[in-house]
């Protein structure tokens, strides 16, 4: 524990750990992507993962749902061992996720494309295109009978946002969300996500390069620069903190 | 698109579907020469083909190029069986397609993990070993001269009863194909073909997608050869050949990728071309690869596509 035990003391120590990621790292060839790195997160929370581009944050999501093996450590969620089980076992155990480079499901029109997320915890296509109603409703999408090759960038990240709520996960990894979005649609996005939490009972990591879309939801900070771990605490406490501001000095200063 | 045009659309294309369908009925009597009956007879093996490979091609998006290959394999397994073993008729062609079904089963399983390149030179590759064993293996084959096969209704002096086997073959294939892509089954083909990563990452498991899809695609495709081989009487290696396989990828193109009504559209017209085009020898086939050219370049959504928005709709008009 050590480290962690004076931050734990704010929070109900008595919350179930929904994941926890236990020394792992991923190395392509010289490149430590992801270093030794160990997180936590626990039932209800939103962690805000922040790190500068290049940090290894896309590298962890894909290693924690099954698209990567790691070269060590362990990934246990819900208690259970899941290292190196495939992305749709990782999916159907609860764990969703979003692309930082989106994938859409170009063909299929966008209610189709949400009830494929409702599809493996539905009794049927029926059921599943009821959920994906409701979801098309709580993200305030216009057209649902439209073709997802036709959407604008904001309207692209929330389809990949509700076909991944659609699969009722416990926790959800959503990467870089905010990124090719302008400042309104940011405040926009930050709403949605409140919204969700309100109306689902899960736990999630908002990965952002930077800070503003982290910073009001994130009951918990974790920051991560050449694979490592480098600091963790409240929102307030990482915008201050010197080891922060001293890993994003390389690139542009927007922490 | 709104909703009442969508609407609209969907009841107009429903309709033609139905008239289609009609005028395909009725047609025998319309045109009371057996050879343009038995011209339409081929065209609805070639739309089975064609709407089976679009399966694969047009909505989980792999090519496959073992298509025919795999309708030979239903042709020869059922014909040899027979005349060897003495089955049923019926019986021969079910073995066809459970023997063009265990090869698929048996590419897939080998390839479809692989990304979609590898898939393609895989079924390339089987399709060319299975020809080369065929021509080669003589004693059992008759190498390129062709086995006689049965005729499945036995020596009647029409082809009318053969049309409607056909339509009704091509009838029940095409209502499975659209309960199984407008099914949840259906809709995770789809999604595979859009996206595979994404697919996983939702929970779909899309290895076992891509299987299954391989495998309700081929099974159809050899069951057909099969048929084929007692519609005509004759069972050669020329059912694989490369015409023929790029006679079925056109009529899907042309025809429209992606769409049920499309290749079945696209089989007929070409079907009908390329008996009409017979005197041009070779060179029909030059008309053909020039087709799909145009269609590629200018109609993208094949001949369905630009019906659907040309003529159902009237956009444009
Ligand atoms: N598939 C890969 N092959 C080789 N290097 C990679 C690969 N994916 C990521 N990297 C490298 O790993 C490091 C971390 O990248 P990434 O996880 O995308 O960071 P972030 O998401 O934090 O911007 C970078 O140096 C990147 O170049
Ligand atoms: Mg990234």
């Amino acid at each position: 524990m050590g480290q962690e035990e004076g931050f734990i003391g704010c929070w109900d120590v008595s919350r179930e750990k929904v994941l926890e990621i236990q020394d792992l790292s991923k190395h392509f060839g010289g490149v430590k992507a992801v270093d030794n790195f160990s997180m936590e997160v626990f039932n209800g929370e939103i962690v805000g993962l922040i790190g500068p581009n290049g940090a290894g944050k896309t590298t962890l999501i894909n290693v924690v749902t099954g698209f990567l093996t790691p070269d060590k450590g362990r990934v246990v969620f819900l208690g259970e061992d899941v290292t190196g089980l495939p992305p749709h076992k990782i999916n159907s155990r609860g764990m969703a996720r979003t692309f930082q480079l989106i994938k859409p499901f170009a063909n299929l029109r966008v209610l189709d494309a949400i009830a494929v997320g409702a599809l493996s915890k539905s009794r049927g296509k029926k059921e599943a295109y009821e959920k994906a109603t409701e979801i098309v409703r709580l993200l305030g999408l216009k057209d649902p009978y439209r073709v997802c090759s036709t959407l604008t960038i904001v309207e692209e990240k929330l389809v990949e946002l509700g076909r991944a709520l659609a699969t009722r996960p416990k926790l959800l990894l959503i990467d870089e969300l905010a990124a090719g979005l302008r400042p309104h649609e940011i405040v926009d996005m930050r709403k949605i996500i409140t919204a969700i939490r309100k109306e689902y009972d899960m736990s999630m990591v908002v990965v952002e390069h930077v800070m503003p879309l982290v910073m009001g939801i994130s009951d918990r900070v974790v920051v991560m620069s050449s694979g490592a771990k480098i600091a963790e605490g409240t929102p307030e406490e990482i915008a201050k903190d010197p080891k922060v501001i001293a890993a994003y000095l390389g690139e542009r200063r927007r922490v | 698109m709104d909703i009442d045009v969508r609407a609209l659309l969907s009841r107009r294309i429903n309709i033609a579907i139905i008239a289609g369908a009609v005028l395909l009925l009725l047609l025998p009597l319309i045109l009371r020469h057996e050879y343009w009956i038995y011209v339409f007879t081929i065209g609805y093996y070639y739309a089975i083909l064609a709407l089976t490979w679009n399966i694969m091609a047009g909505y989980l998006r792999r090519v496959s190029f073992a298509h025919m290959a795999l309708a030979a394999i239903g042709a020869y397994t059922s014909t040899l069986t027979i005349i060897n073993f003495k089955i049923p008729l019926v019986l021969g062609m079910f073995l066809g397609m459970v023997v063009g079904a265990l090869s698929s089963l048996f590419i897939g399983y080998l390839s479809l993990r692989l990304r979609g390149v590898y898939f393609t030179l895989s079924t390339l590759a089987f399709a060319e070993i299975f020809r080369i064993v065929v021509t080669v293996e003589y004693q059992y084959t008759r190498g390129s001269l062709g086995l006689e096969a049965p005729k499945l209704l036995g020596n009647i002096l029409t082809y009318v009863p053969y049309y409607y086997v056909a339509l009704a073959f091509l009838g029940a294939v095409t209502i499975l194909t659209h309960l199984m892509l407008n099914s949840g089954l259906g809709l995770r083909v789809k999604a595979v073909g859009d996206s595979e990563e994404a697919a996983e990452a939702l929970g779909i498991n899309s290895a076992r997608i891509k299987v299954f899809t391989f495998l309700y695609s081929s099974a159809i495709a050899s069951l057909a050869g099969a048929f084929y081989g007692h519609l005509i009487g004759l069972v050669s290696p020329e059912i694989c050949g490369f015409e023929q396989l790029a006679l079925v990828i056109a009529m899907s193109v042309v025809g429209g990728l992606g769409t049920i009504p499309g290749p079945i559209i696209g089989a007929l017209l070409i079907e009908l071309l390329a008996e009409y085009l017979r005197g041009f020898g070779i060179y029909r086939y030059l008309i053909l690869a020039a087709l799909i050219i145009v269609t590629i370049r200018f109609f993208r959504q094949g001949i369905f596509g630009w019906v659907k928005k040309r003529v159902l709709l009237g956009v444009g008009m």
